[in-house]
């Protein structure tokens, strides 16, 4: 996998940008994942939605997840009802937009935009290791 | 929370997210926006890009965009970018906050360092980025 070939190597480190097109429950889990993201607790919050866990749009579901993560439940809670983080899902939407991105997944590796397949990626990664080794 | 709230955010969210298409939000804002839609429904997949084996892909979902008028978008623009403004004290603090990774203790990702949403060694030569969204 590319996580384990490249990111736990040391080689690459892989930023996940928020580009909600699929509707409300995207928006709605974008917020939360956002506020997930301010108690340090992005990730396991991130793959449960990538894994379209559905029990995190009701509210016990999300709750239970959030208390298994260990964050601060009221202040979670009280981010998401107020949308406290929707600005900044907005902002790196529009930040998507204003750079091209027309589809989801849409993958840049340093900048540059690849299919989003394994083979694209590994191959782009493996030219910038291949460059940089020529430049040294 | 009581379920009634839970419902309402994801509305707002859903009137919100019709401003946020538009470059710039606060500085271009004042005449248009850009409502993103999708034309197709995707598969579960794994949890993210980065786990994709060799030749598994899935389809992509594409952004259609609609350019809107009328005072509606105004005022949705115009909010949208009065919260950006006044988040922007706060995420400047929390990212002052967040400059140290630390490591994820469990799963999968075990002992990886991580800096907010950013997975893996800050000093790694290589950034990929992923643009995407949840179903």
């Amino acid at each position: 996998m590319l996580i384990e070939e490249f990111v736990a190597s040391g080689v690459a480190r892989y930023e996940f940008r928020y580009m909600p097109v699929l509707g409300d429950a995207a928006v709605f889990a974008a917020v939360a994942v956002s506020c997930a993201e301010r108690q340090g607790g992005f990730w396991p919050l991130h793959d449960r939605f990538m894994l379209a866990d559905q029990t995190l749009f009701t509210e016990a579901g999300l709750r239970r997840q959030v208390t298994f993560e260990g964050l601060d439940v009221e202040t979670f809670f009280g981010c998401v009802n107020e949308g406290d983080t929707l600005s900044q899902v907005v902002a790196s939407q529009e930040e998507g937009v204003a750079r091209g991105v027309q589809a989801t997944p849409t993958i840049y590796v340093n900048d540059q935009q690849v299919d989003p397949t394994y083979e694209a990626i590994a191959s782009a990664i493996q030219a910038i290791q291949a460059q940089a080794e020529q430049a040294e | 929370m009581r379920p009634l709230a839970f419902l309402l955010l994801t509305l707002i969210c859903a009137g919100m997210i019709g401003a946020c298409g538009a470059g710039g939000g606060a500085n271009e804002a004042a005449e248009r926006s850009v409502a993103a839609t999708t034309r197709s429904e995707r598969t579960p997949r794994e949890a993210s890009i980065l786990q994709q084996q060799p030749s598994q892909s899935e389809p992509q979902s594409e952004i259609e965009l609609e350019h809107e008028t009328g005072d509606t978008a105004k005022a949705d623009i115009a909010e949208a970018a009065n919260q950006s403004l006044t988040a922007s004290s706060d995420d400047a603090e929390e990212e002052a906050a967040a400059v140290v990774p630390t490591e994820i203790d469990f799963g999968h990702r075990q002992g990886l360092p991580f800096i907010r949403n950013t997975l893996g060694d800050p000093e790694a030569p290589v950034l990929i980025v992923e643009y995407s969204d949840y179903q």
